[in-house]
């Protein structure tokens, strides 16, 4: 039971932060941003590279999530701002584009082989009878960090007031005195941080190649749709419901139910139960578990 | 040099199958469809399937329609409460999981490894003159179904189903049957998607998961992008000057003797650069689509 | 007289939207300090364009627009608030649904600082006592009339000097709808404010203005005093499509 609550807990930290900062992005930038499982690659590749260079490791992650911060705000300037104009669909290829431009750079610079970050301890801890990494905890400390400020930067600031009150009404925000495009800007870089955090943290704990962000893709774009895209903290929601579906698919033994004394799902259809919730969720609830209301046609 | 020239002129007709198919679903109908490739997917399985259960290749085709249908029809049963980007994402979601199945039911599809030695088309007297015969099977199959999609969009058809992408509470309120229109259209777009994963698997004699990578579904997008959205003459061309440049990749490669992942990037870099050059420099492509050209 | 003779003063407006047409054709425009004036006009004569273009959403082509005895032609919205002391009540979406009351009206005074915010807030909450029992509800929660007394609320915090209002009672029950016009004499009795308003209820936006313009396309067609409007012949013309 424990091992299972911390393999859910794992596998939601991987998620969650890239969700979360495609929610972020969704909320001012009205359109899925694919390109943003890309800067969730591009962050550990930097971190890896300053890190190798020996600045400690905290502060490579810090200064690489800035690099990505600022490359998400020139990209949402020139590029994705400028596809807007022509519909949220044509944006979306957009930044598909840019993201394949992104993986052809790091096969060119980085190579398609895999990397590990080398941590000098890679110590096991006894959680409640549970194995648990070293780097698993950094993982999960970073991720809990991260929305501990996210909230309270959210909820508790006037930044994070003007941010809510722009995503919900752009033009009133303006006529309010609230400068909406340097608010845009904000949360564009928030998101691209995230983003870069969030490939961090599972780039340490397993490893890193450029596959990390195409196979984040479907699982980040489930939860962010399930807690309601454009809902910041609906897509940590979201990815817990995604990890419980996925930890449960590879816990239970469906062996008795059909006369076996063991059969358990193969692991690679496990990857495909994210992609399957996100079907079902966009044929039944297609705006989010927590929101009745139809925004569109 | 003729042989080679000969594949990359089926492999552009082929892709030229699947552009228009593409650009009757978005360019027309405003289907974002990003997991075209799973329709070309049900025909390549469709003629593996078949040919691996002793069936022949009129079997094949068959299966890979009535396969190709069902995709279909969900497609567009999910269609009917999404918005663009967000069924762009759902069938994005589709295609992999199907490409999932693909990969690990070995029993049926050979997994990985896929479905090998099924046999060509057409035998002529040798292997080049068999290789013709379909390559001009594929264009004629090409120029029907440029011709059937221009008079298909040029009737009424056609235009509500601009209707439908440009104002859809507004033809609703005229009494379009939406789900029916969206219903026909992914139909009748998904028959030529099928029929080029059909002579696809015939013409590389193998049908395996690698061929339903969800970039394939892009390249299909750049073409059309390149072509110009809602214009057939030009997502043909599209598709055939995106694959003339695939084609020389590989030459690049050896001319500057580069590592082969660099093959891999280029590629990525003809596609996403492709895509991207054009929405932002000429969305409309290099051939626009004709306004206000329907008879009605 | 000079540009700076009037509160709100409008020169030679061209405007329009993207790369549309003109929807407005040089249009002036005067209203004097401590005024309520109406502007009416059939739909599509720009009305609900001019208050936007003088509200600084729809850029001007060409003319001027003064606030506050100063030139607000270039300046961006978001920066008005504070430098024209002007405040905007838009038609629909006038509240941020997702925020509470209270964040509502506290985003108006940003710029103040904490004392003087809170007790601006604290009066605000007596004036509107409707508004003070669901200070902590979501405004998703309100009324129509309830949205439009608390867009009004954010809008008066910042203690402007001119308050632009885009069709206050739309979409109110008649109730609500006279609590608003009243609403709108006793700010002004109160404070002094210019008040310019658009609106299709004529006769009640009369009945509580000293002025009134009405449009017809793009261009004013009649500039009288609100009290003799009502009985110009050539305003059921011109709602009628004569020009």
């Amino acid at each position: 039971m424990v091992q299972f609550l911390v393999d859910l807990l794992l596998r939601a930290g991987d998620i969650a932060l890239v969700a979360v900062a495609l929610s972020a992005g969704y909320s001012l930038v009205k359109f899925p941003n694919i390109a943003i499982v890309q800067y969730a690659t591009i962050g550990p590749f930097l971190a890896y590279l300053i890190a190798r260079s020996g600045i400690p490791f905290a502060l490579a992650v810090a200064a690489a999530c800035l690099f990505v911060g600022v490359l998400a705000v020139a990209l949402n300037l020139l590029v994705f701002e400028r596809l807007l104009k022509s519909g949220s669909a044509i944006a979306m290829i957009g930044s598909l584009a840019v993201g394949m431009l992104f993986t052809a750079t790091l096969l060119v610079t980085a190579g398609p082989d895999t990397r590990h970050f080398d941590f000098a301890i890679t110590a096991l801890f006894d959680v409640f009878g549970s194995n648990v990494t070293l780097t698993q905890m950094i993982s999960l400390a970073m991720s809990l960090t991260a929305f501990i400020l996210l909230a309270l930067l959210l909820f508790c600031t006037d930044i994070g007031r003007c941010m809510r009150a722009t995503a919900a009404n752009p033009n009133l925000a303006r006529a309010t005195g609230i400068d909406a495009r340097l608010v845009v800007r904000v949360i564009i870089f928030l998101s691209g941080m995230l983003a870069a955090l969030g490939g961090t943290g599972i780039a340490i704990k397993s490893e890193l190649n450029i596959l990390l962000g195409p196979d984040l893709m479907l699982p980040v774009f489930a939860a962010a749709i399930l807690g309601g895209l454009g809902n910041p903290i609906g897509a940590i929601f979201g990815a817990l419901v995604i990890s419980f579906a996925e930890t449960l698919a590879a816990a239970i033994n469906f062996g008795p139910l059909v006369g076996q004394s063991f059969l358990f799902i193969p692991v690679n259809y496990i990857a495909a139960a994210s992609f399957l919730i996100l079907v079902v969720a966009l044929l039944f609830r297609p705006y989010g578990l927590f929101v009745n209301e139809v925004k569109r046609v | 040099m003729f042989e080679f020239s000969l594949h990359v002129a089926t492999i552009a007709a082929l892709y030229g199958l699947l552009a228009l198919s593409l650009n009757l679903q978005t360019g027309f109908a405003g289907l974002v469809n990003f997991g075209q490739i799973a329709l070309f997917g049900c025909g390549t399985y469709g003629a593996a399937l078949a040919f691996n259960n002793q069936f022949g290749p009129v079997v094949g085709l068959l299966l890979g329609l009535v396969l190709v249908s069902l995709v279909a029809l969900f497609f567009a049963r999910l269609g009917r409460s999404l918005g663009s980007d967000y069924w762009g994402i759902a069938t994005l979601a589709i295609g992999q999981i199907l490409l999932t199945i693909a990969t690990n039911e070995t029993w049926l599809t050979g997994g990985a490894q896929g479905i090998s030695g099924l046999p060509q088309l057409f035998t002529g007297s040798t292997r080049l003159q068999g290789h013709l015969i379909l390559f001009s099977v594929t264009l004629a199959l090409l120029a029907a179904t440029w011709w059937l999609f221009h008079r298909l969009t040029q009737s009424k058809f056609g235009l509500s189903l601009r209707l439908m992408r440009e104002e859809p509470q507004f033809a609703a309120s005229l009494g379009y049957d939406l789900d029916g229109l969206r219903r026909s259209a992914m139909l009748v777009a998904a028959v030529p998607a099928a029929l080029s994963g059909f002579l696809f698997a015939h013409y590389m004699t193998f049908v395996g998961p690698d061929q339903l990578f969800s970039t394939e579904t892009f390249v299909v997008w750049t073409m059309v992008v390149i072509g110009g959205l809602g214009s057939h003459a030009g997502v043909v061309v599209g598709a055939i000057l995106t694959q003339m440049l695939f084609a020389a990749v590989p030459f690049a490669k050896d001319f500057f003797a580069l590592p082969s992942e660099y093959v891999a990037a280029m590629r990525l870099t003809l596609i996403g650069g492709g895509l991207l050059g054009f929405l932002l420099l000429r969305p409309q492509g290099l051939i626009p689509e004709k306004v206000g050209s329907i008879r009605g | 007289m000079s540009k700076l003779d009037g509160m709100i003063v409008v020169e030679g407006l061209r405007a329009g939207y993207g790369d549309g047409p003109d929807i407005l054709h040089g249009l002036d425009l005067r209203v004097a300090a401590g005024e309520i004036v109406t502007i009416l006009g059939p739909n599509g004569c720009g009305k609900s364009t001019l208050l936007k273009a003088i509200g600084g959403f729809v850029p001007p082509r060409a003319g001027n627009v003064y606030i506050n005895a100063q030139d607000a032609t270039a300046v961006p919205v978001h920066r008005r608030v504070r430098t024209h002391h002007v405040g905007f009540v838009p038609q629909t979406d006038n509240v941020f649904t997702t925020l509470s009351v209270a964040d509502n009206i506290l985003l108006g005074a940003r710029f103040l600082v904490a004392t003087e915010r809170r007790q601006r807030f604290a009066a605000l909450m007596k004036s509107y006592p409707s508004l003070a029992n669901k200070r902590d509800r979501r405004a998703s929660a309100l009324s129509g009339g309830e949205r439009q007394l608390l867009s009004i609320a954010r809008a008066l915090i910042a203690d402007p000097a001119v308050l632009l209002l885009d069709e206050p009672s739309a979409g109110l029950s008649p109730v609500m709808m006279d609590e608003v016009f009243d609403e709108i004499v006793r700010i002004r009795d109160r404070t002094g404010m210019t008040i310019l308003m658009v609106e299709q209820n004529a006769a009640q936006a009369l009945a509580v203005s000293e002025r009134a313009y009405v449009l017809s396309l793009g261009r004013v067609a009649i500039e009288q005093r609100a009290s003799e409007l009502l009985d110009n012949p050539e305003l059921a013309g011109l709602y009628l499509g004569a020009h």
